[in-house]
This record gives C-alpha cells, sequence and structure tokens, in this order.
C-alpha cells in the first residue's frame, strides 16, 4: 500500500536569514530505503520567491544538508543531441515538456516548441531545479540519467513542483525520450495539473507500477453502481484479464482516458478491483 | 441533522429489519434460489442446488430468518417460496420513507452481494477488505443514513464538547467518517484515522477536505494521523495506554468476532473517564435475525443483544453505559 510517513522539521535559510518549518511526506517504499543506507537521503524543494531551498533528509528525518539555490539564467551550451520518438504514440499536451536521456544524448520533443536545443543544457548539472529562462519559469525534473524540462503552466500550484519531483523519482529503468507509458503518464499529469493539484501525487501510484503485472476485475468494475466511467470501463476492458501495467497505460486511447486512469488507479486498487500479482 | 428522519429510520426495529430482510430477498432471488423453491424443497436439495455447501449452519440461518419473515414458508419438512410474503415486503418497503440514495445501496448490495453470500455460503472466508464488500462499503459510506447515523453517535458524545479532544477513529473507511468528524468539530481536534485495512486506510489518507477554501488531503492536515489496526488485536493497537479521549467507531463491530478483544483494547488506549461511543447492531432477543444472518452472508460476524454487549462493556471497565435505540452505544471507562 502507498503508505506515507510524515516528517516535520525546521530549517534556517541562509538566503532569507530566516526560520522556517515543514513538513513533508514520505513513501513507505523511499522510507525503507532512506532506512537501509546512512548515505542515502531524499531531497525537496522550497520555493522562497527569488530562490528556491533544496533541504535533505536522511533515513532518520533528519536535515543533512540544506542549500538555497538561486534561480539561474539557462547556462550556454551545445552539445551533441540526437532527437528521438517514443515508441508508441503519446497524445499531445497543452503543456510543453522535453524529455532527456543524459546518457544517450537524446531527447524527445514531441511536446516542445522548436527551439529544445537551447533548453537542453539545462538538463546538463544532473540536478533538480527551476529556472528563469527569459523571464518564463522551467522546471528541470532529474533522475539519474532522465531529465524532463517543463515550462511551469501559470496555473500550477507550488506544490506542484515537490510531487512531480516524487513522480519522476518513480521510473525505475529505462529512457524517458522514448518510453511512451513514461510519457503518457507524465503529460497526463501536467495536463491535468492545472484543475486538480494531486494528480501528479495519484500518478505515482500508476508510474511505480509500470513493468509490473495486474489483474483486473472487470465484472465487479462494470457492475458498479457509479461507474468508474464508461471511457475507463472501455480501457480496461480492451486489455486482458491479466496485463501488464504499460499495456494499460498504452491503450489509453487519449489524454481524457489517461487522466481519468490516472485518478481511480489507487482507489481501484486499495478496493481490490486491480491487483498486482507480479 | 433532521431528527425526524432519525425518528422515521431508526425509530423501531422493525424497519432495520424490513431493510435487511429485502437484502437476504435480493440475494435469494439473484442465486436462483426463490425460482428453485416454487415447489418445496428439501434442505437437501437446496444444498444440492447451491453446490459446495460447507456452511451449512448458515444456509439453515438463512432459510429460517427467510421464513419467518415471509420470503419462505414452511412447506411439510421443507421450505417453498411465500409469493404473497414477497409482494408484502416489496410493499412495506416502499412504504419506508427511505434516504433516496439508499437506493444506490440496494442496488449495489443486488449486484456484488449475491456472489458473496454464495462464495461464503461455500466456505470462502470474506472480510470487509474483500472486492464486493469494499465496493458495496466504498458507496455506502457515502450515503446520507450512514452520515446521519454518525451524526447521532457524535450527538451522544456531546458534539462540540468533543472539541479540542483527541479522538481514535476505529473503521475509518474511506474517508467520509473522518471528514464527518472533522467538520462537524470544526477541525479542532486530534484525529487517528484508523482502519484494520492498509489499503482503506490509504484511501482514507487521500480523502479530499475543503480546508479555509483549499482542497487539502487528510494525510496533509496536521491534527490528522493515521493507524492500521489488527482487528483480532494479535498485535496491540500502535498507541500508549490511556492516550486517546475519546473513540469512535460506527457499524464495525459487528464485522469481527474478536468484539471482546477489541473492547478491551479500546480500554486500554483510552484515558480514564475516557468515551467510548459505538454505533452497532443491537436486538432485544437471543435470537438469529435477517441482520445478523445478512452480516454472516457478507463475511462478517453477527449483532449483539442489549445485554451481551453490555457484559462485553463492563468486562472491559466500562461504566455508565447509555444505548440509544437500537444501534448507538455510550459508555465511560471507569
Amino acid at each position: 500500500m502507498g503508505e506515507t510517513f510524515q516528517v516535520s522539521f525546521s530549517v534556517f535559510c541562509p538566503e532569507c536569514r530566516e526560520n522556517y518549518n515543514y513538513r513533508v511526506f514520505i513513501d513507505k517504499e523511499k522510507y525503507e530505503l532512506l532506512q537501509e543506507a546512512e548515505s542515502v537521503t531524499t531531497s525537496f524543494f522550497f520555493d522562497h520567491g527569488n530562490h528556491f531551498l533544496e533541504v535533505s533528509l536522511n533515513g532518520r528525518g533528519e536535515v543533512v544538508e540544506i542549500r538555497a539555490v538561486p534561480w539561474v539564467q539557462a547556462p550556454e551550451g551545445v552539445s551533441v543531441w540526437r532527437p528521438e520518438n517514443p515508441y508508441f504514440p503519446v497524445p499531445s499536451s497543452s503543456v510543453d515538456a522535453l524529455f532527456v536521456n543524459k546518457r544517450k544524448r537524446v531527447y524527445c520533443d514531441l511536446n516542445w516548441r522548436d527551439d529544445a536545443l537551447s533548453f537542453l543544457p539545462l538538463a546538463e548539472s544532473g540536478r533538480t531545479a527551476k529556472y528563469l529562462v527569459d523571464g518564463k519559469e522551467y522546471w528541470v525534473l532529474v533522475n539519474g540519467d532522465n531529465a524532463v524540462i517543463i515550462e511551469r503552466h501559470e496555473s500550477w500550484k507550488d506544490d506542484v513542483f515537490n510531487r512531480l519531483v516524487a513522480l519522476m523519482r518513480e521510473f525505475r529503468s529505462g529512457d524517458v525520450a522514448t518510453d511512451s507509458a513514461f510519457q503518457r503518464i507524465f503529460l497526463s499529469a501536467l495536463e491535468a495539473s492545472a484543475d486538480d493539484a494531486y494528480v501528479a501525487l495519484d500518478a505515482t501510484r500508476l508510474m511505480s507500477d509500470l513493468g509490473k503485472t495486474v489483474a483486473i476485475n472487470l465484472d465487479l468494475i462494470t457492475l458498479s453502481p457509479v461507474p468508474f466511467g464508461g471511457e475507463l470501463i472501455e480501457l480496461l476492458s480492451s486489455v486482458e484479464y491479466e496485463t501488464l501495467v504499460d499495456f494499460l497505460v498504452l491503450s489509453a486511447g487519449g489524454m481524457r482516458e489517461l487522466i481519468k486512469l490516472l485518478k481511480s488507479y489507487r482507489l481501484l486498487k486499495n478496493l481490490n478491483l486491480i491487483k498486482v500479482i507480479e | 441533522m433532521t431528527k425526524e428522519r432519525l425518528g422515521r429510520l431508526w425509530g423501531t426495529e422493525e424497519l432495520v429489519n424490513i431493510t435487511y430482510v429485502s437484502y437476504l430477498f435480493l440475494i435469494m432471488e439473484n442465486i436462483g434460489l426463490l425460482s428453485f423453491l416454487e415447489t418445496p424443497k428439501k434442505i437437501e436439495e437446496i444444498k444440492e442446488f447451491i453446490g459446495g455447501v460447507s456452511r451449512e449452519d448458515l444456509l439453515e440461518k438463512l432459510l429460517e430468518v427467510a421464513a419467518n419473515n415471509g420470503v419462505l414458508q414452511r412447506d411439510g419438512c421443507g421450505f417453498s417460496v411465500n409469493r404473497n410474503g414477497i409482494e408484502n415486503l416489496k410493499a412495506l418497503k416502499s412504504q419506508i420513507d427511505s434516504f433516496e440514495d439508499e437506493d444506490v445501496v440496494y442496488r449495489a448490495a443486488e449486484r456484488y452481494l449475491p456472489k458473496t453470500a454464495l462464495e461464503v455460503l461455500r466456505g470462502v472466508k470474506k472480510d470487509r477488505a474483500s472486492p464486493e464488500i469494499a465496493l458495496t462499503y466504498y458507496w455506502h459510506d457515502k450515503s446520507s443514513i450512514f452520515q446521519l447515523g454518525r451524526e447521532v453517535l457524535l450527538m451522544m458524545g456531546g458534539l462540540r464538547k468533543l472539541k479540542g479532544k483527541t479522538l481514535l477513529d476505529v473503521g475509518c473507511r474511506f474517508g467520509a467518517e473522518p471528514f464527518l468528524i472533522l467538520e462537524l468539530l470544526d477541525y479542532d481536534c486530534k484525529l487517528i484515522a484508523a482502519d484494520f485495512y492498509p489499503q482503506v486506510v490509504d484511501e482514507c489518507m487521500h480523502k479530499e477536505v475543503k480546508v479555509n477554501g483549499e482542497v487539502r488531503r487528510l494525510f496533509e492536515l496536521e491534527n490528522v494521523s493515521f493507524a492500521v489496526l489488527d482487528p483480532y488485536v494479535k498485535e496491540p493497537f500502535p498507541l500508549e495506554d490511556s492516550s486517546v479521549d475519546v473513540i469512535y467507531t460506527f457499524q464495525i463491530l459487528q464485522w469481527y468476532d474478536s468484539t471482546q478483544r477489541l473492547i478491551n483494547e479500546f480500554s486500554r488506549v483510552l484515558k480514564r473517564k475516557g468515551i467510548l461511543l459505538v454505533g452497532v447492531p443491537l436486538k432485544e432477543r437471543d435470537e438469529v435475525t435477517a441482520q445478523d444472518v445478512f452480516y454472516a452472508l457478507a463475511g462478517g460476524y453477527r449483532g449483539f443483544t442489549f445485554e451481551e454487549f453490555k457484559a462485553m462493556l463492563n468486562m472491559a471497565g466500562f461504566t455508565r453505559t447509555q444505548i440509544f435505540r437500537s444501534s448507538f452505544v455510550k459508555a465511560q471507562k471507569r
């Protein structure tokens, strides 16, 4: 289950020269991972206006590092990058998102403008961060060799950043520039975040199950007196009774279906209507 | 709160009985048992018709209760369907000025419970987290009849007097209950939302509430924490002795045969003079009711007699027990 641990802490921001109290949430899996090794930490980011505060916590919930990081102008830089397309189609999004794999030097700009090369250097630092480029705010979310660069939508609340960081961390392995299931989940979470600040949080459940096989109790889902929705039932009917979560994500016809899946997946699992079997 | 509705709906055991006999009728109708009983059949034939029955005791109780309530009739040494009795039942049910959204629950029961009942009769273990039951109660949780019952139970606890207290909600389900408690207490309490299944607690944690005009999820609220409890109390609740002021548990205890152990554990974690608020089906006489059979067929346990329940409370160190209607209990720890 997605048990969540709360951690509260006070930190002094060296830039603002003020104390702040924060409370953050760490899911069980990450919490256990943190417990395993002293050296493992997890970072949270807090918007402080003209800079952001990066706070790293260890497995005991202690603050081990604090950094006030100014929002910077994008570094100049040109490198040999190669455009790639995902193996299966991804729907168009109204949000600009650039999917990058630094090690392979590949990127996917199907949902970006025609200036991808100018933004790729943002992924070079290998750090999750916020940047200001020509007065616009960009979020760079990094997990290992993978990064997603997003232009912040004006209606997104600040909380969305940390939830997208968490969503990015759930991607286990692979290359986000070509991984259609990852892109579909990520893009639909971005698309819906304007209306629902929690969608990215809900999406972590689906992301963490990529690569797993689930059994779907379609009979019960179909019988529901208040249906989960025709589109969702159509989607669940289109896959085998036992299916890879990736196939479920790839079978969604469009953004609406994907968003419905993101929002319903936790409940479907918690009601045991979808069960991970391997 | 609409007290008039309360009087009509919870006022008599008869209304509760009609509701649960209706559920049993639905189950029997949907598994084809009533059609099979157009001509009288002995219990062995009924067993054979259902196939694989290992809970003969429960089947007998079902048939007896159905016969006592006019859905079936005894015919020699067997049972047959009582069409007149069923028409009467339908007429009675239609007269109940019930809540509109009860129909949703009724439809949920019609759709999900027959298969569950068959499985339980065949010896399959079910509980509140089984998909059919969880799904039924997911919708039931939102019904106004449940919400009304919860309000009544809080009223018994003094409602506003509970402000500022530490409350343990045992059986928080999918979040509607903690939400109601928080709303009615103006978010002025320390609430521990607990249930027996991690996935239920997980769903509860993600329940969205509006605080000061802003949508938040329960897990983000400073005054709300969560716990997964062992319903059989093989492990004690993860709470200190004498650490909570109020324990609130609504329509949960009838699901488990570990009631005494649960009540003992409630006593351990309650502070001295702490309040226990329980919503549970109670009955005057020690006889099997439609409600008992319904819960057993859904994988649960049964209701309790007034005396039996009071005795359990007494044994666990509770006093000043008050019982309202046949569903609401308030007791104080000595």
